[in-house]
């Protein structure tokens, strides 16, 4: 095995040092390429597992960079190519306040002068009803497939297409004929002709498929889970009556797009008409919460790689002291050194930079579908994107790889080379201690950012987005790195008192040489310390949250049994017909105190997205309490009982400055109507913002009899189980019916919001792993530092045992150090994070919560897997063969 | 207190193999201070490392104080090294960590706690090479004698019978070096250690008793120096 490895990093070795000798051969005509050749080669291929190592650091860094941008990258990549591609080459898009609208206003649009064309969209995802991939969506479109005017918009390509425009009659007659993408029939194992299920309102359906649509955008949005019906058929099949989701309008070349929608908007009056880029910002605007939490992973991926490269080339430099002082002693001067080593440590960095970006790519196919879910649930739905590869970001981060590398290499070798070609002779191996006196550079930046803190992080946000506040937080991360070799310091006097009680000459030792190189020490403690304050923050905001939000759902929204068409996400869920509500009363269930209708939709407020959620308000009223920060439920529920109020989401108060009191102009199916606003309560349905009202005033405006979850409140004495066995038996599979009692309701969204702060844990164990790789590194090196000081303690009487624990306590210390520090910094962050950055964010004001249990956890972890990091090198410096290291042979 | 059996030490294997010592063979009596020379290459330090438990001969035997080092494992030449072997470098190699009393208090610390007596010792050491006012300094304040003495306080330390000083004027002046060796002939006198000194300088090495010459891996010279003979009637007159 050992064989084997050793096989491989040589093999491994080899290719990079052929790297390194082409480079060479084209720097020939400079005696930098002369010295590359002959200092450098040799020593690479006589070292393959160093080599090796030094390389793998930088692969490390950049893989985990790429990875985390890419993954970023695809998923808004992907959300908006399924906007781009279904809406195809639209100039405009007509779409209503809330749900959907008669398809009149397609007529309308079409004769409006400077039209081209216009088509009618419907757009709903729906579940395959198959049972191989039972919870599979596929969105399903309903297009005008009997005029031209839609070819217009979307291409409509594929072999087996044709047989629709051969007999274009049969296909339309019917409501059960769908098209759908060869690369879903393929995965269904489907031809022509075959049929799919499909869970329509009604119950499992099934569908002809009458065309394979292949190599057009539509048929790749949605990653390829699309399926089209004519309009009309799927009006029938889905119960949407005369209605439609949106029109796409193209207009004339010379006509003026602004001039044409004011039209449009005067004559269509309660409808919206807006041009494809409002779409895709308001798209942007959902994502954003997303968006900045893996932003804040790839922020902190950077951050510990760039301390992983410098530490991997600083090791590189540290193990050639004495082949430097040769150099020197030979008349090599200080700049040729510098940028011999420099050069090196670059080309190592773009063979490492580019074998990391290839593997980010991989690594971030394998996180994409652990996020993918997540996106799915909080957001919207966006299966199996694809890794999008954009070139540009491959090559920033392969730049990045490359400059980190250069930049690690050229501070290690200007450290390096300070130290005289005598001293580099003499004492190859031992290392002054370095003493810091006076005020720094460092002490003054790490202050200053500190002190700014406060000034900072209440100014206002730019362009929606709290910048200042992330500013801030950025300044405490900065700050407290600068001030690490200080309190590495202050440690180190506290460590004279203390451990000269405990653990013999090894702690003392062990504690003086944390100061020895205080840069070196102060980047990995620095490192320890992002990762467990990050890793502390991000508990203490993900375990808030949790609190909030599980309180939230027992308190705001209790039920024995709750009926569903999905278990979780129900700004997400299909809606269900109302006649589900009349057959499970039909049930006849004794006991059943309430049944209570849910319906959570996407609304425009403005050309804003947000939310509204109507239930029955009085008797939701006497099961639950909602957390008011305006107005008293009471009040509330009065007003809105009469229709002419609604309550606001504490983030819709922050996103729209709207207060108890103030008039709510919202655009109902008749046109703008004004409701006065009754209350603000505290509601983690959208971090879009909610209007909350009661159900009569929403079917009245807006005329949607739908429901997303009915919920059952049933005497106490009545077996909740029981209850739901009943419903799901005679329901169940006619209306594809989730049942569940409220007990399981409330464990399943626990988990589901688990599920939705996984991709944070993923990230902040990355950064932890890292950070750990960083003390291997920093104690290899200074065991590769202090070869002949162990030698010597060795000859004088050490055992490999104390060695060792010496080697480990040394470890540990940085543990500790970074550990303690990292609790501190995460606690201020994790506040930093939830006062200023998620309130200005998404509106949520969420009392703090620190999670002790998992912060203590992390804490002994990262002490613990410090120690563990230091077994490596400690086991190489006990393994030191003595008369070698002090130069007896 | 030292003897050396047909001692060989070769490194490599086969066209690469060295021959470091060919059947080296010696006795050093208790309380003798030997000098051992010869140009580089010469076998002296792999002879130190011998004499230092450091290493073991690929053949013959290597007795110190009685024991066959060859025998022991790696953690009772350890101790072995720690309990009866003071070592003294060219280059001090000295902790930066500790200061000067902690340094000499080095093998105590790797043996057991240190006691009151200990730093009592430590200090009247430290005395005894004439930093008494250098206790608490650390090692990058002090100059290179001063590194040497306290090299040698450490040596003496646990009180070890053999004192083995590898070309410890090496890094000094001529007038400290002279100095140094005065004092660790002095203090292993008063200690009754016997030492061992390898050193290129012919001055240095006639301050020992005997000289020892090596060439190539093999004993050529075995004498006894003027000193020996200038103290023997010395010695002599006064018994």
């Amino acid at each position: 095995m050992k064989a084997l490895a050793l096989k491989l990093a040589h093999a491994y070795a080899m290719m990079m040092i052929s790297f390194v000798w082409l480079a060479s051969l084209f720097l020939m005509p400079f005696q930098i390429g002369r010295l590359l050749r002959k200092v450098s080669l040799p020593r690479l291929s006589d070292h393959p597992w160093r080599t090796t190592i030094t390389v793998i650091g930088v692969i490390t860094g950049v893989s985990a960079v790429v990875a985390v941008l890419l993954v970023n990258r695809s998923i808004i990549h992907s959300a908006q190519a399924t906007a781009d591609d279904v809406a195809g080459r639209a100039d405009l898009q007509i779409v209503a306040s809330a749900g959907a609208f008669d398809e009149g206003a397609v007529e309308l649009a079409r004769n409006e002068p400077g039209v081209l064309a216009a088509t009618p969209i419907l757009q709903q995802t729906v579940r395959l009803r198959e049972p191989s991939i039972d919870t599979q969506r596929v969105l399903l479109l309903g297009l005008d497939l009997a005029s031209n005017d839609d070819t217009y918009f979307r291409t409509h390509v594929g072999k087996e297409y044709d047989t629709i425009n051969a007999d274009p009659i049969t296909f339309l007659d019917s409501a059960s004929n769908i098209v759908v993408t060869r690369k879903l029939a393929e995965s269904l194992g489907r031809k022509l002709h075959d049929k799919i299920s499909l869970q329509t309102p009604s119950g499992p359906r099934e569908f002809e498929i009458w065309g394979l649509l292949e190599d057009s955008a539509l048929a790749n949005a949605f990653g390829g889970g699309i399926a089209v019906m004519h309009h009309q058929s799927m009006q029938a099949a889905f119960g949407r009556g005369l209605e439609i989701d949106r029109v796409d309008v193209a207009l004339a070349e010379s006509a003026d797009a602004d001039a044409v929608a004011a039209k449009l908007r005067s004559k269509l009056g309660n409808l919206h008409v807006e041009v494809p880029e409002q779409k895709r910002g308001r798209l942007a605007r959902m994502l954003i919460g997303l968006e900045t939490a893996l932003t804040s992973g790839a922020a902190i991926a950077v951050l510990i790689a760039v301390f992983l490269i410098y530490n991997t080339m600083l090791i590189s430099i540290v193990q050639r002291k004495a082949e430097l002082g040769i150099l020197r002693s030979l008349g090599t001067t200080k700049r040729q050194v510098v940028a011999l080593l420099t050069l090196e440590g670059g080309l190592l960095g773009v063979v490492g930079s580019f074998i990391g970006a290839g593997i980010g790519v991989l690594t971030a196919m394998i996180m994409l579908t652990l996020v993918t879910h997540t996106v799915g649930q909080v957001y919207m739905n966006v299966p199996s994107p694809e890794v999008h590869v954009d070139p540009l970001l491959l090559g920033a981060c392969f730049l990045f790889g490359c400059v980190t590398s250069v930049l690690g290499s050229l501070i290690a070798a200007l450290g390096t080379t300070r130290i005289s070609p005598l001293e580099s002779l003499r004492s190859a191996n031992v290392m002054e201690t370095e003493q810091r006196t006076g005020v720094t550079a460092y002490d003054l930046a790490g202050v200053l950012m500190l002190a700014l803190i406060p000034f900072v992080i209440d100014l206002p946000p730019v362009w929606g987005l709290p910048l200042a506040a992330i500013g801030a937080c950025t300044f405490l991360l900065l700050g407290t790195s600068a001030l690490v070799p200080r309190v590495i310091q202050g440690a180190n006097l506290l460590g004279r008192l203390v451990l000269k009680h405990f653990f013999g000459v090894e702690a003392r030792m062990a504690n003086e040489n944390m100061t020895r190189d205080l840069m070196r020490t102060s980047v990995t403690t620095g490192a320890l310390m992002l990762g467990v304050g990050m890793a502390c923050a991000f508990s203490m905001f993900i375990n808030s949250f949790v609190n909030s939000a599980m309180s939230w759902i027992e308190n705001a929204l209790p039920g024995d049994v709750i009926v569903a068409s999905a278990l979780s996400g129900i700004a997400n869920m299909a809606p269900l017909s109302p006649e589900v509500g009349a057959e499970i009363a039909k049930l006849g269930i004794e006991g059943v105190e309430d049944v209570q209708t849910i319906r959570v939709a996407d609304f425009m407020y403005g050309s804003t997205d947000v939310k509204v959620s109507a239930v029955e308000v009085v008797p939701w009223g006497r099961h639950s309490r909602a957390k008011m920060l305006e107005g008293t439920q009471e009040e509330a529920i009065a007003a809105m009982a009469t229709g002419k109020a609604v309550s606001i989401s504490e983030n819709f108060l922050h996103r729209f400055d709207k207060h108890v009191g103030d008039p709510l102009t919202l655009t109902t199916k008749d046109g703008p109507k004004e409701f006065q606003i009754a209350g603000v309560y505290v509601d983690y349905t959208s971090d879009l913002g909610v209007i909350w009202m009661d159900r009569s005033t929403w079917v009245d405006n807006w005329d949607d009899q739908t429901v997303n979850q009915y919920k059952l409140h049933l005497d106490p004495r009545l077996d909740a189980g029981k209850v739901r066995d009943t419903i799901a038996n005679a329901l169940g599979d006619k209306y594809d019916l989730v049942v569940v009692t409220g007990r399981e309701y409330v464990a399943n969204m626990r988990k589901e919001i688990d599920r939705v702060f996984a991709i944070m844990r993923a990230l902040q164990a990355v950064a932890l792993l890292i950070a750990v790789l960083g003390v291997v590194n920093a104690l290899s090196a200074n065991v590769l530092d202090r070869t002949r000081e162990i030698g010597v303690l060795r000859a004088v009487g050490m055992l490999r045992k104390q060695v060792r624990k010496l080697i480990v306590i040394e470890a540990s210390l940085m543990g500790i150090v970074g550990a303690l520090l990292g609790v501190a910094q995460g606690l201020v962050l994790g506040r930093m994070m939830l006062t200023h950055v998620t309130t200005r964010l998404v509106g949520w004001t969420i009392p703090l919560l620190p999670d002790w249990g998992t912060t203590a956890q992390m804490m002994l972890s990262v002490m613990v897997a410090s120690a563990l990091a230091g077994f490596y090198p400690a086991r190489s410096a006990a393994q030191l063969k003595v008369p070698d290291a002090i130069g007896y042979r | 207190m030292i003897e050396l059996r047909a001692v060989t030490k070769t490194y490599g294997h086969d066209a690469n193999k060295v021959h470091a010592l060919r059947d080296v063979s010696f006795k050093i009596g208790g309380g003798e201070y030997v000098s051992i020379m010869g140009p580089s290459g010469s076998g002296k330090s792999t002879l130190l490392a011998m004499l230092s438990a450091l290493d073991t001969p690929s053949s013959g035997q290597v007795l110190l104080d009685g024991a066959d080092i060859g025998k022991l494992d790696d953690d009772a030449l350890t101790l072995f090294r720690r309990r009866k072997i003071g070592l003294i470098f060219q280059f001090f190699n000295l902790m930066p960590a500790l200061d000067a009393l902690d340094n000499v208090l080095l093998p105590v610390m790797l043996e057991r706690k240190v006691s009151a007596q200990d730093k009592a010792r430590g200090k009247m050491l430290l005395e005894e090479v004439g930093l008494a006012d250098r206790v608490s300094h650390r090692i990058h304040q002090l100059s290179g004698g001063q590194m040497q003495r306290v090299a040698i306080a450490r040596a003496l330390m646990l009180a070890p019978p053999i004192v083995l000083a590898d070309e410890p004027t090496g890094s000094l002046d001529s007038t400290t070096g002279s100095a140094v060796l005065g004092l660790l002939r002095s203090l292993c006198d008063k200690h009754g250690a016997t030492v061992v000194m390898v050193t290129h300088d012919a001055h240095a090495a006639e301050t020992g008793d005997r000289i020892i010459s090596l060439k190539d891996g093999a004993l050529v010279d075995d004498s006894r120096t003027r000193r020996h003979s200038e103290r023997a009637p010395a010695k002599g007159a006064a018994e």
